[in-house]
């Protein structure tokens, strides 16, 4: 169900970020720039399936309090005050966080082969 | 890829890895928790310390140099002056085989019924890798090196030795009494000592 809703919240990217709707994904999404060349890229379903697998494999190499902080912020689109809140961490300990798996993310899907 | 993309991707995890997320625990609560039991375990273990020892066995206990007695269960990779005490219980359970730089420490009898089809599945209880680069643990963690567990062990002019955890199942998953030993000794690698030239490495 949560699922669902995520991804019909993503499908209205454009529609919340133009209305400013949701700050926190629209922030989110932005963020996930770091991670990407920003290009758009048409890949079959089994390069999807291969992506998809290779940030399966990236999470649960993760120390766990790294991973559901990324989980919340990049796939709730938790704001970094609801992640602060939850998890007793300052802001800029989970910002720093985020930032430090972005950029590892960034590297383990070029390992993999993946053209980001 | 564009940052939707990635987002797509991302919204299409495996669905443990979003349930595991969904409630997750004060984080911090649990670090100081666990901070005020290692101090109160540490404090317990000094005062220990200055009952039973003399002053000389307490000035002993500072000193990092170590020598290994005889009888302890060891692996030395005499290349790299590395030498590994080992539990005494891993007797007659390991091989130590050489892969260009690299060590790999397993289980035969697990690693004989996994059906191997690469030398780094298995049976594998961890493996000390060398990367061709000296660097601080704070270096290999600014590297990004650090994506699977490990230790830092110790690194030369132009070297850095890591030991590393297998992030697989290296079991037969149908074997239970494999799990259990595998497992047992799994445990134990937080256990092992490492002696670099004689010195003993944190």
């Amino acid at each position: 169900m949560s699922r669902i809703v995520r991804n019909l919240a993503l499908k209205k990217y454009e529609y919340i970020s133009a209305a400013k709707r949701n700050p926190a994904a629209v922030t989110s999404l932005e963020e996930l720039g770091d991670c990407v060349s920003g290009t758009d890229s048409i890949g079959t379903e089994m390069e999807k399936r291969h992506i998809e697998k290779t940030i399966d494999k990236f999470l649960w190499r993760l120390e766990e309090e790294k991973r559901n902080v990324f989980i919340r912020r990049y796939w709730y689109f938790d704001s970094i005050e609801t992640i602060c809140k939850y998890t007793g961490f300052s802001q800029s300990k989970v910002k720093s966080m985020l930032y430090e798996m972005r950029r590892k993310l960034k590297k383990y899907l070029e390992s993999e082969g993946i053209k980001v | 890829m564009n940052k939707k993309q990635l987002s797509e991707h991302i919204g299409n995890m495996d669905d443990r890895l979003v349930e595991q997320a969904e409630k997750i625990p004060n984080y911090r609560q649990l670090h100081h928790r666990q901070t005020t039991r290692r101090f109160i375990t540490a404090a317990a273990a000094f005062a220990l310390m200055v009952c039973s020892f003399s002053a000389g066995a307490l000035a002993f206990a500072r000193e990092t140099v170590v020598e290994v007695p005889v009888e302890q269960e060891t692996i030395t990779l005499e290349e790299i002056n590395l030498t590994l005490i080992l539990p005494d219980d891993w007797k007659g359970k390991y091989s130590v085989e050489k892969n260009g730089q690299n060590y790999i420490v397993y289980h035969p009898r697990i690693r004989e019924g996994y059906g191997t089809e690469t030398a780094f599945d298995g049976g594998i209880l961890f493996y000390i890798v060398c990367h061709e680069e000296s660097m601080m643990p704070e270096q290999f963690v600014e590297n990004g090196y650090d994506l699977v567990g490990y230790r830092y062990l110790f690194s030369t002019s132009d070297k850095t030795y890591i030991l590393y955890y297998p992030s697989d199942v290296q079991w037969n998953p149908e074997n239970p009494e494999q799990e259990t030993e595998y497992l047992g000794m799994e445990e134990e690698i937080e256990d092992i000592k490492f002696i670099v030239d004689n010195i003993l490495v944190d």
